[in-house]
């Protein structure tokens, strides 16, 4: 679901990041949870008491509900952190697993 | 420690156009932001380091106006010290910031201070607010403009106040299926107060052009409506809403469901008070202005002396508003520190006071439509999640409260409401009313939850580490955002 | 006319509810008042339930102990608390599965009483080894402090730094969540009868002659034939409205709290530094400072730094968790440490639940039970003598 402005992609350097073991394609700059968005991938992770499915909220690092395990660490705002290449992307279940990173 | 004579927090409408005043007046204040650009949310810019090019406008005049509050911030940008990507974690004894640096942070002494730190989105909790695809009108926009994806195929747009026809707008020029605007204000209601006031300040054609954008397209506007639930297998998938009276509570007999694969809903803004709090302002409540805002005079100073406060963060007004209170602070400040005197304060500060006195106007007759209402209270049922963060209930909270925790401090310390990561951002507003309305208590009675530093994500390895007392003056940021 | 309860409690810290609670359950008719002040002791305490390791200085007190030290190469040893104030703690710790079930039962609100691996204090120099031996000396029974090695420690918890040279254990030391201990105390308490009235604020004691008969809640006059004084770090203040005194006075401690985290630690750890434990939502709680700066429950810049730099040295892994809060709270301090219980000499209708320092969250099962006790006239089951506020006075004869 990627804007298929040219001018917002044709010059933006293309970016491979892993979610949970799955390459996904990104566009530099973009953030975590817009290349998921992007992807189709809209739930970010489960919380720990009901096991609820949550993604993107706020969108602006307020709300906290699209914590993501990155690069081995739990809790990270996937709305506010960019895309990097080789990026190690899990889909957090509860208060999440340290120190699992790829 | 760094000192400065004046620091500015937020690179909105209102801090740039504090600084522009400032700078203007011979000073060099600092503007701190924690976003890689100035602009704020309103005039947020696609990212320039990243080969994207200048964005389309999808929203001409609101861009237009960004664009010519830039030109001037530029044009004194030599004697703004600027400091993107950086968040004030802190503040003590009013007036010492703690301040993010990657991986480290250091203080600073401000003599003034200003906040202007903006708002958010206000959205009080319903049936099936939590499931992914639901989000805020303003994140839809984010990402829409500065992320290059779409929020969703069919998407409908819901909840109350202007932003969300900007919103249709941009989604449907960027090429989503809107399938419609919620409006919970009814036409008529608007009619009666609104279009007159519209009128008088020439924003009937900016308000009307949206419309017109929205009608051409076909999209429908359901005034007079409220969702009342949202439901899905793990995503969004329907939404029900109904026609709703004047206290926006909803008419069961009169719902209807569509489908959708997102729902962008927001019920106007909530200010971001948690600096004032910890610079120890005096905050009162109002129902028209978003909730709690800090206490200011007539020249945009908090309670406490030498900290001032302007914008959406001291009453959500809007970016018109917050501009010319920007500018007021500015110069209150300029004169404070000696670099005007009392003749050319006056002679500049006039003009702004006149124009904030016509926008002042304006708002109160949009203000007191947007106003949140008590039908909105009620959408909750027995199970639905009230606080995000740590999932609690309403009849989790009903049970606090019954239990005789009638302020939201104890109520807090009784079912952990605002206990989580959001600090009670999301939950605490609609809570404080919910309290209110179940203990038949007046909400200018009520205080908000205390606000406990870091108010960013911070590492305990990053707070660990010593102060770090050199900061790069010049950002290379700075240079990018004026390029 | 009849008043219509039989006790006023005021103060609705964890003191005051549990007092609350053990006079309804036997049938007193009970007001609790309770006001919701910022910096409220029950609020901001850990909840660590560490009888031994408080008396004898290795739990919150070596902090404090160790930034007091005037050289770093003096060994001092923290002072040893009475031992009659150990035995009332580990009686009021032996309490605790039994009252976490009860209140479960009456309240429905879960303490979350949680038994661990003890509490741990890790030795980094030889000047902490020597404050551990100095400490075992003074205990009578050697077997409660467990010496470890670093491969022991590593083994109970490895989440813990690899460069120590020991560690010493208490493994019957728990914790609870200190907030919900309080709340469930006060539901308990109305679940059994207990009139609440929250948000109020008590303006004096009302005293007349030798006697007191009551509060003044604003302007209204609430008679009771005993009152309770369990006003935590204000505790004073209410007693000087009435010409008591009362040497308590408020005693700041900054915490630090992480986000919620998957298990890092079961046992709860102090050091030099500071004290940590991992509470069962999966924050680490990262305490504390001793500081005598009155009612100011502000937090500092360089407390909280400290605070992290100590937690990061002793369980690395920290060093990626993100901070979610840091707030201070006020403990009610007394001159000796010792809590200030039971009645007031020379004045009738006044008992003390008060003072209850570090220790107030461990100390209030037994603290309810024999302030209950002691009013409704039954031998207490702990003997409140060496607790009474007299010994302030006698002190000082």
């Amino acid at each position: 679901m990627t804007i298929n402005h040219s001018e917002i992609t044709s010059s933006a350097r293309r970016v491979l990041i892993h979610v949970d073991g799955k390459p996904i394609e990104a566009w530099e700059g973009q953030t975590v949870a817009a290349a998921l968005w992007s992807a189709g991938r809209r739930q970010l992770r489960r919380t720990s008491r009901f096991e609820q499915p949550r993604g993107l909220f706020c969108g602006m690092g307020v709300c906290f509900d699209c914590l993501m395990q990155i690069n081995g660490r739990p809790n990270v705002q996937a709305c506010r952190i960019e895309v990097e290449d080789a990026m190690d992307v899990r889909t957090q279940q509860g208060p999440g697993t340290w120190g699992e990173a790829s | 420690m760094m000192r400065r004579d004046a620091v500015i927090i937020g690179a909105g409408p209102a801090g740039m156009s504090a600084a522009i005043a400032m700078a203007e007046a011979g000073l060099k204040p600092t503007v701190i932001d924690e976003n890689a650009q100035t602009g704020g949310q309103i005039y947020r810019q696609r990212p320039s380091t990243r080969n994207h090019r200048a964005a389309p406008s999808h929203n001409g005049v609101v861009a237009d106006r960004g664009a010519d509050l830039r030109r001037r911030f530029d044009a004194v940008s030599d004697r703004i010290e600027l400091l993107c990507n950086r968040q004030v974690w802190g503040i003590f004894e009013s007036n010492r910031l703690a301040v993010t640096a990657p991986h480290r942070w250091q203080m600073i002494e401000a003599e003034h201070l200003l906040l202007a730190p903006g708002a958010y989105e206000y959205v009080p909790p319903f049936p099936g607010w939590t499931l992914p695809g639901v989000l805020t009108p303003g994140a839809a926009q984010i990402m829409t403009k500065t992320q290059a994806v779409l929020p969703g195929q069919r998407v409908l747009v819901a909840g109350t106040g202007p932003f969300l026809l900007v919103v249709a707008a941009a989604l449907h020029e960027a090429g989503v299926n809107v399938l419609g605007v919620v409006e919970a204000v009814s036409r008529a209601e608007l009619l009666r107060c609104g279009w007159r006031l519209f009128a008088d300040l020439g924003l009937l054609r900016e308000g009307g052009g949206y419309l017109r954008k929205l009608r051409r397209a076909g999209i429908p506007i359901y005034d007079g409506r409220i969702i009342v639930g949202a439901s899905g297998d793990g995503e969004v998938s329907h939404v029900k809403f109904a026609a709703c009276d004047r206290s926006w509570r909803p008419k069961k007999n009169r719902s209807q469901v569509i489908e959708v694969d997102t729902l962008c809903v927001g019920y106007g803004f909530v200010p971001r008070t948690e600096l004032a709090q910890l610079a120890g302002c005096q905050l009162r409540w109002s129902n028209e202005l978003g909730g709690w805002i800090p206490l200011i005079d007539a020249g945009q100073q908090t309670t406490v002396r030498g900290v001032w406060a302007a914008g959406d963060g001291a009453g959500v007004a809007g970016a018109l508003v917050a501009q010319e209170e920007g500018t007021l602070a500015g110069l209150a400040m300029a004169r404070q520190l000696g670099a005007i005197d009392d003749d050319c304060f006056e002679a500049r500060r006039r003009p702004v006071v006149r124009r904030l006195a016509r926008l002042r106007r304006f708002r109160a007759a949009l203000d007191s439509l947007s106003r949140i209402r008590v039908g909105l209270d009620e959408l909750c049922t027995d199970e639905t999640i009230v606080c995000r963060c740590e999932e609690l209930t309403q009849t989790e909270i009903d049970k606090g409260i019954d239990a005789g925790n009638n302020d939201l401090r104890s109520l807090k310390v009784a079912t952990r409401l605002g206990m989580g990561p959001c600090q009670g951002r999301m939950c605490a507003p609609a809570m404080a009313r919910h309290l209110a309305w179940r203990t038949g208590q007046a909400m200018d009675q009520s205080t908000p939850l205390q606000v406990r530093p870091p108010i960013v994500p911070l590492t305990l390895g990053d707070l660990a580490e010593p102060v770090s007392m050199d900061l790069p003056v010049q950002e290379q940021m700075l240079r990018e955002t004026i390029a | 006319m009849k008043p219509s309860h039989d006790v006023i409690v005021v103060g609705g810290g964890v003191f005051g509810s549990a007092v609350a609670f053990e006079l309804a359950k036997r049938s007193v008719r009970v007001l609790l008042i309770d006001q919701s002040l910022p910096g409220r002791a029950t609020s901001a305490s850990a909840g660590g339930l560490w009888p031994v390791g408080e008396v004898v200085g290795l739990g919150c007190g070596i902090i404090y102990h160790a930034a007091q030290r005037d050289g770093p190469y003096e060994v001092s040893v923290p002072d040893v608390l009475p031992q009659v104030f150990r035995d009332f703690l580990v009686e009021s710790n032996r309490l605790f599965p039994s009252v976490a079930q009860e209140l479960q039962d009456v309240s429905a609100v879960d303490v979350e009483y949680a038994p661990g691996g003890g509490l741990i204090f890790l030795m980094y120099t030889l000047q902490d080894q020597a404050i551990v031996d100095a400490v075992a000396r003074t205990l009578p029974d050697k077997g409660i402090l467990e010496l470890l090695t670093p491969d022991e420690v590593f083994e109970l918890e490895p989440s813990i730094t690899r460069n120590v040279i020991g560690g010493a254990r208490l493994a019957e030391e728990h914790q609870v969540n200190p907030m919900l201990l309080a709340e469930a105390f006060k539901r308990a308490a109305v679940a059994k009868g207990a009139t609440l009235r929250h948000g109020t604020q008590v303006s004096r004691l009302q005293r007349c002659g030798d006697r007191i008969e009551g509060v003044l809640v604003d302007e209204e006059f609430l008679a009771a034939p005993m009152t309770v004084n369990a006003a935590g770090a204000w505790a004073a203040s209410l007693a000087a409205t009435a010409g008591i005194e009362l040497p308590i006075e408020p005693v700041r401690g900054q915490v630090v709290l992480t986000e919620t985290l998957p298990q890092v630690l079961g046992t709860c750890v102090s050091t030099v530094n500071c004290y940590l434990m991992q509470k069962s939502h999966g924050e680490v709680l990262i305490g504390s400072t001793t500081e005598r700066v009155g009612f100011d429950v502000s937090v500092t810049e360089q407390a909280i730094s400290t605070l992290c730099a100590g937690a990061a040295k002793a369980v690395p892994m920290l060093r990626d968790a993100n901070i979610k809060r840091v707030w201070a709270g006020l403990r009610p301090g007394t001159p000796d440490e010792l809590p200030i219980l039971g009645p007031v000499e020379g004045i009738e209708g006044i008992v003390n639940a008060a003072g209850g320092f570090r220790t107030g969250i461990v100390a209030s099962a037994l603290v309810a039970r024999v302030i209950a006790q002691h009013i409704i006239g039954e031998e207490p089951a702990f003997n409140i003598d060496p607790f009474l506020a007299s010994r302030f006075v006698a002190q000082a004869a």
